[in-house]
């Protein structure tokens, strides 16, 4: 499944990172590689841009970004 | 011999805080990343043959972003012998990924793990010599904030030996893996305080519907709290001004000076520059406030709420930052478009910003209130929703330019809500005291006595009468200009030349040479046309300058100087003839009204009903069919 379909709340492992390049570079150096796990914690009040921990922090990723992000339960 | 220590770290890791316990020397430390974008040098403290650098924040030694191309060059072209690399000990994961890139330069690395203390406060174990042991450099506990283990850093760039790294260049999931599987063994982690109470506070702070109407209640409360702290002590500043120039003006070996000079010293220099000067209070509380905000990491939150909404401007969430930080000053917000890194965003944010009223010109109303609207501190809030409202409205108008548009992609970093830290908050004032004092004693100093001198000399020499003056002439000159705004006297005409060189400037020269203020304007209209002229024309020089050099192109340069003075007076037009027109034939309103009313009947009952469904009356070509059922179909 999609990054952008987790609900509020629940986590899930990253199984491959396929946004644009520069995006995509940006993600692993920080940590999101293949395997880690990242919990939605929520939604901005218009829907969009959604806030993720991911390891020991966290960052808002656009929705249309966390669509190219596969993500298993 | 000297010896070169570079710091480096990731952005926010309170690497400047360190920078300045081991130096002494005192800089700004942000929450915002890139704070630092320039290397600052300078001694270790007791130890004068050991230069330290503060290098930007990065994360890797990619070359991608340009402060991580800066700092690669900078480390290829003088090799530092040590590096001190600190890192955030409740967030190591990711700050150990830059220590593993480091290794590749064969230089020793001391590893500096800050918040030592908060990571004893929320129970957060690591074992140093496991640590030190298993991934090889020297490994030191820290917290920069505290000043502790500050002496080990020290002793320990004192007796640093060569490195010896297996260099190994693994990929970005190895890398992780590898520091996982080490701080598996050597460290026991939970969740900070600070982390937790975060998490609680951004449950209000980002709420669904709480969220917009907190951010407009602190930036209400910025700005009201400037403007009636502020005013309060600048009219106390003022009047004991006054009275100590009346008192030194009457002593008499002033008095008894030529005319010329008696008059140059206390009614053009002196004069001016204690108008200015009685607006620093608004000023410093609107700095003070914005620091706080800036230092608390409430502005990303800010971002987060606002990324949708600006998208559809062209801009995007991280516009945010630089455009409320406009309100301070357009330098320090152009500046913080650096962050921002889509291309497109960031140069249309870049323009944008001056549309937002900095401080000085906040000063500007302040003072046209106090002279024509009885001191209503609204007048200026109003002035930044105008602000606000331009930025929207020409935002959208460049996002149709084909310059301006592009994909774009976002990644915001939410940091972990902080107290902002006293003494950085008082830096921050401090440095603004010093610039504006710079400012008074450069700008508004020559500026008052070239304005003096032109408004009481004439091509016959000295004159006490105003109209023979060549001030007179100059603003009669290029008055008719401003004629359709409504403002069309060569003291307006004067003060507006004078605001490039410094928006404070306006107010300066309306003090200094207009003797009645309300009898420049037409009517209310015209002293808001007068207002919303000053808001959207293009800024004082140094705004101009580090505009020009964050747009990096001479020609677009060029294109936003003449792009924001056609908004300043096409908006300063608009609202003048509206409201002449409004005042002079008040019932032209209803017979308006009326007018749409009849056309949009004609409109509607001429109408072709599309062919999807029967019961809209829209036109064809029309964009969305009215019909909530059909909204997705296009007629």
């Amino acid at each position: 499944m999609r990054l952008s379909e987790l609900k509020d709340g629940e986590s899930a492992k990253v199984i491959s990172v396929d946004t644009e390049v520069d995006l995509k570079k940006r993600l692993n150096q920080m940590g999101m590689v293949k395997g880690v796990k990242v919990t939605v914690i929520k939604r901005a009040p218009l829907g969009c841009p959604i806030e993720i921990k991911l390891r020991d922090f966290y960052i808002a990723l656009r929705e249309e970004d966390c669509e190219n992000i596969k993500v298993e339960k | 011999m000297n010896k070169n220590v570079a710091l480096i770290g990731n952005p926010n890791v309170g690497k400047t805080t360190l920078f300045n316990a081991l130096t002494g020397s005192h800089q700004k430390v942000g929450n915002l990343c890139g704070v630092t974008v320039e290397k600052k040098e300078g001694r270790l403290k007791g130890e004068k043959d050991i230069i330290i650098t503060d290098l930007p924040g990065i994360y890797s030694l990619n070359a991608k972003s340009e402060d991580e191309k800066a700092v690669l060059t900078f480390l290829q072209k003088t090799p530092p012998d040590i590096i001190i690399n600190i890192v955030d000990g409740t967030n190591l994961e990711r700050n150990l990924y830059l220590t593993e890139k480091l290794k590749f330069l064969s230089v020793p690395i001391i590893l500096a793990v800050n918040m030592s203390d908060e990571m004893a406060r929320s129970g957060i174990i690591l074992d140093h010599a496991k640590l030190e042991r298993d991934f090889g450099v020297k490994v030191i506990a820290i917290s920069a904030k505290k000043k502790s283990g500050i002496d080990k850093i020290i002793n320990a760039v004192k007796t640093v030996k060569v490195a010896q790294f297996e260099n190994q260049n693994l990929s970005d999931e190895k890398t992780f893996e590898k520091i996982e599987k080490i701080l598996s063994v050597c460290l026991k982690k939970q969740p900070t305080k600070n982390e937790l109470f975060t998490l609680k506070a951004d449950r209000i702070l980002t709420h669904k519907y709480l969220g917009f109407p907190i951010f407009a209640l602190i930036l209400t409360a910025v700005y009201f709290l400037s403007l009636t702290i502020g005013n309060f002590f600048g009219d106390k500043m003022g009047e004991a001004l006054e009275k100590g120039i009346t008192a030194i003006s009457s002593v008499k070996i002033f008095s008894q000076l030529p005319a010329v000079i008696h008059g140059l010293i206390f009614d053009g220099i002196l004069k001016g520059i204690s108008t200015v000067l009685t607006f620093l209070p608004v000023i410093l509380v609107l700095f003070f406030c914005l620091a706080i905000l800036e230092e608390s990491g409430y502005m990303a939150r800010v971002s987060f709420l606002f990324d949708k909404a600006f998208r559809k401007i062209g801009l995007g969430g991280k516009s945010v930052i630089p455009l409320v930080l406009s309100c301070g000053c357009t330098v320090t917000g152009v500046m913080a478009t650096r962050t921002i890194e889509n291309k497109t965003e960031r140069l249309a944010t870049v323009i944008l910003c001056p549309f937002m009223p900095c401080g000085a010109k906040m000063a500007v109303f302040a003072y046209l209130a106090d002279k024509l609207f009885f001191g209503n501190p609204f007048i200026a809030v109003l002035a930044y929703f105008f602000g606000a409202f331009a930025v929207m409205v020409f935002g959208k108008l460049l996002a149709k330019l084909k310059v301006f548009k592009g994909k774009s992609s976002f990644l915001l970093e939410i940091p972990v809500l902080r107290f902002p830290k006293v003494s950085d908050v008082i830096y921050v004032l401090f440095e603004k005291i010093k610039d504006f004092l710079i400012k008074a004693g450069t700008v508004i100093l020559s500026v008052s006595i070239i304005l003096w001198i032109l408004n009481h000399f004439g091509f016959s020499g000295y004159t006490e009468k105003a109209e023979e003056s060549f001030l007179f002439n100059l603003g009669n000159g290029i008055k008719y200009i401003f004629y359709p705004l409504g403002f069309c006297s060569w003291q307006t005409s004067v003060s507006l030349l004078s605001g490039v060189l410094a928006k404070e400037a306006i107010m300066e020269s309306l003090e200094l040479i207009a003797l009645d203020i309300g009898s420049l304007f037409n009517n209310a209209f015209s002293v808001f046309a007068f207002m919303a002229f000053i808001i959207l024309s293009p800024p004082c020089i140094a705004a101009l300058s580090q505009i020009k050099r964050e747009l990096n192109s001479r020609k677009l340069f060029v294109m936003t100087i003449a792009f924001e003075f056609l908004a300043a007076y096409l908006s300063a037009l608009i609202i003048n003839v509206t409201g002449t027109i409004i005042l002079s034939f008040p019932h032209l309103i209803f017979i308006l009204i009326a007018v749409i009313i009849l056309i949009r009947i004609t409109v509607a009952l001429s109408a072709k009903s599309c062919a999807k469904c029967e019961g809209c009356k829209r036109k064809k070509g029309g964009k969305v069919c009215r019909n909530r059922k059909n909204r997705n179909t296009t007629i």
